[in-house]
């Protein structure tokens, strides 16, 4: 097993605080730091995505004042802050490019049926289970990887990967199952449930 | 309240993550995913994946005074393409909202009709090459035997049915295609309020085929 890159944890839980800090005071330098570092990925993912320049630019820059303004629906206990980020380009990328609404379960749905509350981690904590998230990627097994590879940048529904590929449908849904599994695992919090439960009883 | 014990695969899971859903389909995994915490689990996975890709990017160069610019608008307000998401319709508002959403933005507003033998249905326009449409079956009610063309995705929104391949619940999602010939029959009490999506019409089989083929074509 590769150990967790300090690195990773660390920008993640420099993140949020920048985060925080936009949400909680406006705080402009913070925003800087925050565009001057992940600006350029922001775009590099776009391009990837099949983006020309000049649309990955404007999409960049409008996800980018997207952090500043949604920056207090920010909440690390949900997502890491790339995380975030990757939802909000792919969120806008839907609105530009297709003029079409990103539809979501709302959690104010009288229908919405929630999940056990689990318990507060810290931020460190939370950046480490994105940090072995990022290990179950590098470690999927090169046919689930191409997989997943595919899903994200060549924009292609698992039905279209499927026909491309020539590959049986029930294939490509197995070794998305099993890609699944490993990455699920990787988001479950090795947090103390004992701990919790003993406390409680 | 229960949750659901049939999920859609992992597949449509990660096409509505990756933003490669059409609409109908998304409103569909978006309204199972209202009733369904584990699934909201595994399409945040999917996200985490997306934030990692996006993390380990190589990044590309973004023009000198971009960040200047940007600086600058910070005080406007954000724009956005599509408009706010409408009042909820009178009518639906037992339906989950993504779905009261969908029904409110549709061009004309929709409504029951009767199609046949207790089954009732509201037409909902085409986008592209997706079709749905809401069902009510009566309490008890049948749908002769038919098979699906393309891909079929199914929620149960009240009541339940059932086939030879099981029971579906409140929640669960039902999937069709040419290989599935069945004969649903609605739960005896509640009868049964379902959402269908597909890229094709489905087919009845039998002697009154083509007329309910008719029937049933949105």
């Amino acid at each position: 097993m590769q150990v967790l890159s300090q690195d990773a944890v660390a920008e993640a839980a420099r993140l949020v605080a920048l985060v925080r800090r936009i949400a909680a005071s406006a705080d402009r330098a913070a925003f800087a730091e925050v565009f001057i570092l992940l600006a350029p990925r922001v775009k590099a993912f776009l391009i990837r995505l099949g983006c020309d320049g000049a649309t990955a630019e404007e999409l960049t820059q409008d996800v980018m004042l997207a952090i500043w303004h949604r920056a207090g629906q920010f909440d690390p206990a949900r997502a890491a802050p790339t995380t975030w980020v990757f939802t909000i380009a792919r969120n806008l990328r839907i609105d530009r490019l297709r003029r079409e609404r990103w539809v979501e379960p709302d959690p104010d749905d009288p229908h919405f049926v929630v999940a056990p509350v689990d318990s507060a981690e810290t931020d460190i904590e939370i950046a480490e289970r994105q940090s072995r998230l990022h290990q179950a990627i590098a470690d999927l097994p090169e046919e689930q990887a191409q997989l997943i590879h595919m899903a994200y940048f060549e924009d292609k529904a698992h039905i279209g990967i499927a026909a491309e590929r020539n590959l049986p449908l029930g294939t490509v849904k197995s070794r998305l199952r099993l890609a699944v599994s490993r990455l699920k695992k990787a988001l479950r919090r090795t947090l103390p449930c004992e701990r919790a439960t003993s406390a409680s009883g | 309240m229960s949750v659901p014990h049939l999920h859609p695969d992992d597949g449509y899971l990660l096409d509505y993550a990756t933003g490669n859903l059409a609409t109908p389909f998304a409103v569909l995994i978006a309204s199972h995913l209202t009733l369904c915490p584990a699934c909201r689990n595994t399409v945040r996975a999917f996200e985490g994946v997306g934030g990692a890709l996006l993390r380990t990017a190589e990044p590309t160069s973004v023009a000198a005074d971009r960040l200047a610019t940007v600086m600058q608008r910070l005080d406007r307000p954000l724009t956005v393409a599509a408009p706010p998401p409408p009042p909820a319709l009178s009518g639906f508002g037992h339906l989950p909202r993504p779905l009261q959403r969908f029904l409110a933005e549709l061009p004309e507003r929709p409504f029951w009709r009767r199609a046949f033998f207790g089954l009732e249905t509201v037409r909902i326009p085409r986008f592209g090459d997706v079709r749905s449409r809401l069902m009510r079956i009566a309490p008890g009610g049948a749908i002769p035997r038919h098979t699906h063309q393309g891909n079929e995705l199914l929620i149960v929104l009240d009541g339940g049915y059932s086939d030879h391949t099981g029971e579906y619940d409140r929640g669960d999602v039902a999937y069709g295609d040419a290989g599935l010939v069945h004969k649903p029959r609605a739960d005896a009490e509640r009868g049964c309020l379902c959402f269908s999506v597909w890229d094709a019409p489905p087919r009845m089989v039998g002697l009154l085929a083509p007329l309910l083929n008719r029937l049933l074509t949105v």
